[in-house]
C-alpha cells in the first residue's frame, strides 16, 4: 500500500531521538510448549478443581449451569430447556457433540423443529439461515473450549459453525465436554496458537461468550438481552 | 473531525454543576469505583500488580518500536485477506471509510462504540452523504438520538435519566412512554434489530490490534460489536495507532486489566478476536474487512518524551470514575471526545493547548487517576507539563494569561526586596480588617476577586513574623 511507508516514516521521525535497536528485542522465552503439554494432560484432580471453579464463576457471570453425566443426559436437558422456553424452532451448529447427542431427533420427538445453520445441498440458503436464526427461540452450539476463571465459552467460527446460532436467538445453550475446560484465557490462547501452528491456518477468529448480553447504560441499571441472548445455559458433559 | 468545544470548559462545567439530574447521575459513579475495587481484590492484588507492570513494560517497548509492530500488523491483516488503510488525520480516515461505503452502495451502516470513530466524526460524515449510520451500543444510541457527545468513555449516556430516555424514544421513535428501564432497552432492541439485519456495512473500533496475528480484539457487553462484525457483508474497524500489542498472548495481559478496571467485570460478555473477512468456506461473516489505523496527532505525543506515556491508555475510564473534578463537572465540560483526567491530557495534546487551554488546569492534582490506572499512567505529571507549556511554552503553544502573569511579576519583585515585602505586609494587615471574617478573607477587590469567588484567602498575621522575631516573641522556646 502506497500510504504505509509515509505513515511509518512519520512514526520513525517521531521516534528518532530514541536510542533504540533496529528491531524490537526478542520476546521473553516462551513457555508455550510446556504449557500445551501440561494442558493436554490435566490430572483428574485438577480437572475436578477446574469444574468446581467453572460452576462458581458461571453462576456469577449469569449462566444457568448444568452438569450432565452422559450425552444422553445432556440431550434430555436441552430438550427440557427448549420446552421451558416454548421453542417451536431451534437453530444449531454442526458441532460433533450435538451430532453425537442426536439432538435433532430428540427435539423432533418432543414436537420441535431443529434447523442446522450450515450450507448443504437442498438446505436453506444464506438469507433463509439468517431468517431462521433471527426468528428461532433457541440457539444451541458446541464449543471449542471453556475458560473456568471467567466462565467464557470459546467459539471458533468455521464451516458449519455459524456465528449466528449463539448471537441472534433470545436463548442460547452452549454444550461443552469436561475435557474442554481450561483455567485461564492464556491457556485457551496457548492451545489455539498451537492448533493453528499445526494446521497452518491463517484464521484467528475467536469469540468468547461469558454470559448473557447485558447493558447498564440507563441509570447504571442492569438489563440482560439487549442485543444478544438474555438467557444463557452452559451444559457440561462428564467429569 | 468532531468539533472541539474545550475552550468553553468553564461555562460547560458551570452548567453541569447547576444541573440536579446530572449531579445525581455522577453520584452513581460510585458503582464503577466499588466494582473496580472488588474486581481487583478478587483477582488478587499481587497478581494484579504483576499484570499491571507487565502491561506497562509491553506498552513501553511496543511504542518504542511502533513502526515495526504496525508494519507487522498491517501485513498480517493483508495476508488474511483484509485491507489496511493508514490515515494521517480524521479527514483521510473519513474519506476512506465513506469511499468504501460508496463503492458498495451502502445505505445503512451499523456501528458499535468506538472512541476513534467519535474522534473522526464518521457518523456526521456518513450523514452528509445520505448514508444512515446507526449507533448500536444502547448508551451511544441514546446520545445519537439526542445529538450529543458521549459523556463517559464506557457509559456514553451516563448523564441521562430514564425519563429523558423515554422522552427521546417518544419524540424520535414514536415509542410509548415508559418508566421501566428493561422496557426502554426492549424498545432499542427492537428498533436496532431491524437495522442489524438490513445493514450492508458494520463499523467497530478495536480495543487492541495484535501484530503477531493481524487480528483485532473487540470487547462489548451487549453483543453489538459481534453483530456489527458478523452480520453485514462489509466490516470496517478503526483503531488509534497506539493500540497495537505484539502477541496474541498479550491479550491475556490486557483484557483483565481493561474489563476489571472499567466496570469491575471479570470479563465483558462478548470478546471477539477477528482477523480478516470470513474464511473461504465459512457460511456467514463479512466478505470484506478493512482496518483503518489513525494517527491524528498521536505522532506528536509519541515524539514528546513527557507525553508519550498517555499513549499507554487502554480507555478503561477508571480515571474518570476516580476524579473529583470529573465527578462534578461531568463529561461534556471537557468539550471533545475524551473527558476526565486522561481527556485533559489527550485533548490538548491532540488538538493543541490553545484550543483546550483550561483542561490541564481542571485537576486538583490529587493523583487518584494515577492510582487507579491499570497502566499506572502518571497523569498529574503530564497535566503539570501541559500547564507549564500553556504558561511558558513556545509562542504557538502558550496561552496568554496577562493578569496572572502581571501579578506573578509583581509578587516576584515584592518577595525579592525585604523593604517592599515588609511594606506589603504592613499594608495588608492594615487594610484587611474590614474584609476578613472568621480568620479568612472572603472577598478581595479586583484583580484578586477571581480567587475569592470560589475560595477564601488566609488573613495576614496582625503582627508580621519579622516584627515578632525582633521583639523576641518567637524565641521563647529556645
Amino acid at each position: 500500500m502506497a500510504d504505509r511507508e509515509g505513515f511509518l516514516a512519520n512514526i520513525r521521525a517521531a521516534l528518532s531521538p530514541d536510542q533504540r535497536a533496529a528491531v524490537p528485542p526478542a520476546p521473553p522465552p516462551d513457555d508455550a510448549r510446556e504449557r500445551v503439554a501440561a494442558l493436554r494432560n490435566t490430572s483428574p484432580e485438577s480437572r475436578a478443581e477446574l469444574l468446581a471453579q467453572l460452576e462458581r464463576t458461571a453462576g456469577l457471570q449469569g449462566w444457568r449451569f448444568l452438569k450432565a453425566a452422559t450425552e444422553r443426559d445432556a440431550v434430555a436437558q436441552v430438550v427440557e430447556i427448549a420446552r421451558r422456553h416454548d421453542a417451536g424452532v431451534v437453530v444449531r451448529t454442526a458441532h460433533d457433540v450435538l451430532e453425537r447427542m442426536a439432538l435433532d431427533r430428540a427435539l423432533a420427538d418432543a414436537g420441535m423443529e431443529c434447523v442446522l445453520l450450515a450450507e448443504a445441498p437442498g438446505q436453506l440458503d444464506a438469507g433463509q439461515r439468517q431468517e431462521a436464526a433471527a426468528t428461532a427461540a433457541l440457539g444451541v452450539t458446541g464449543v471449542d473450549a471453556v475458560i473456568a476463571e471467567t466462565a467464557s465459552v470459546v467459539l471458533v467460527p468455521r464451516r458449519g459453525m455459524s456465528r449466528q446460532a449463539s448471537l441472534l436467538p433470545p436463548v442460547y445453550v452452549a454444550v461443552a465436554t469436561a475435557d474442554q475446560v481450561v483455567g485461564t484465557l492464556d491457556d485457551a490462547l496457548v492451545l489455539r496458537l498451537d492448533e493453528i501452528a499445526e494446521a497452518e491456518e491463517s484464521s484467528w477468529y475467536m469469540n468468547l461468550v461469558s454470559g448473557p448480553s447485558r447493558t447498564a447504560d440507563i441509570e447504571q441499571t442492569l438489563v440482560v438481552g439487549v442485543h444478544g441472548p438474555g438467557v444463557v445455559y452452559l451444559v457440561v458433559i462428564g467429569d | 473531525m468532531t468539533e472541539v468545544l474545550s475552550a468553553h470548559f468553564k461555562a460547560q462545567a458551570a452548567e453541569a454543576i447547576g444541573n440536579a439530574t446530572i449531579q445525581e447521575s455522577l453520584d452513581r459513579l460510585v458503582n464503577f469505583r466499588q466494582g473496580r475495587v472488588d474486581a481487583v481484590a478478587e483477582y488478587g492484588q499481587e497478581r494484579w500488580d504483576a499484570l499491571s507492570a507487565r502491561a506497562r513494560s509491553i506498552k513501553q517497548e511496543t511504542l518504542e518500536h511502533l513502526d515495526y509492530y504496525l508494519d507487522q500488523l498491517s501485513r498480517n491483516v493483508e495476508r488474511a485477506g483484509g485491507h489496511v488503510f493508514f490515515a494521517n488525520d480524521a479527514q483521510e480516515a473519513n474519506d476512506y471509510v465513506t469511499g468504501v461505503a460508496k463503492a458498495h452502495g451502502v445505505k445503512t451502516v451499523i456501528k458499535s462504540k468506538s472512541m476513534v470513530s467519535e474522534e473522526m466524526g464518521i457518523a456526521a460524515a456518513m450523514e452528509s452523504m445520505d448514508i444512515e449510520a446507526v449507533e448500536t451500543d444502547l448508551g451511544e444510541y441514546i446520545i445519537q438520538l439526542a445529538r450529543e457527545a458521549p459523556y463517559h468513555i464506557i457509559a456514553p449516556a451516563l448523564h441521562k435519566s430514564k425519563e429523558e430516555v423515554s422522552e427521546l424514544f417518544q419524540r424520535i421513535l414514536g415509542a410509548p412512554a415508559e418508566s421501566d428501564i428493561t422496557a426502554l432497552a426492549g424498545i432499542a432492541r427492537q428498533t436496532l434489530r431491524e437495522k442489524f439485519l438490513q445493514a450492508d456495512m458494520g463499523m467497530t473500533g478495536a480495543n487492541f490490534g495484535v501484530a503477531e496475528t493481524g487480528a483485532i480484539v473487540m470487547v462489548t457487553n451487549e453483543g453489538n460489536g459481534r453483530m456489527c462484525s458478523s452480520l453485514p457483508r462489509v466490516h470496517v474497524a478503526t483503531m488509534g495507532m497506539e493500540r497495537v500489542i505484539p502477541r496474541l498472548r498479550d491479550v491475556a495481559t490486557y483484557l483483565p486489566l481493561l474489563t476489571r478496571s472499567a466496570t469491575g467485570q471479570r470479563i465483558s460478555s462478548y470478546v471477539s478476536i477477528v482477523n480478516g473477512p470470513r474464511r473461504r468456506d465459512e457460511e456467514d461473516g463479512p466478505q470484506e474487512f478493512h482496518l483503518v489505523i489513525l494517527n491524528n496527532g498521536r505522532s506528536r505525543m509519541l515524539a514528546d518524551p513527557e507525553l508519550r506515556e498517555a499513549l499507554y491508555c487502554i480507555r478503561c475510564g477508571a480515571c474518570l470514575n476516580a476524579c473529583p473534578v470529573y465527578g462534578k463537572v461531568g463529561g461534556h465540560a471537557y468539550g471533545w471526545v475524551y473527558p476526565g483526567p486522561i481527556g485533559a491530557v489527550v485533548t490538548p495534546s491532540l488538538v493543541g493547548v490553545p484550543r483546550a487551554k483550561d483542561l490541564p488546569f481542571a485537576s486538583t492534582l490529587c493523583g487518584a487517576c494515577r492510582d487507579v490506572c491499570p497502566l499506572k499512567i502518571d497523569i498529574p505529571r503530564m497535566l503539570l507539563k501541559l500547564r507549564s507549556d500553556a504558561v511558558e511554552g513556545p509562542a504557538d503553544v502558550r496561552v496568554p494569561r496577562r493578569v496572572e502573569s502581571l501579578m506573578m511579576h509583581a509578587w516576584r519583585r515584592m518577595v525579592a526586596s525585604p523593604r517592599l515585602f515588609s511594606l506589603a505586609g504592613k499594608a495588608a494587615s492594615a487594610v484587611q480588617a474590614p474584609l476578613s471574617r472568621k480568620g479568612a478573607l472572603r472577598w478581595l477587590p479586583l484583580p484578586l476577586s477571581g480567587w475569592t469567588r470560589t475560595r477564601d484567602f488566609p488573613r495576614a498575621a496582625m503582627r508580621p513574623f519579622r516584627a515578632r522575631w525582633r521583639n523576641d516573641e518567637g524565641r521563647d522556646g529556645r
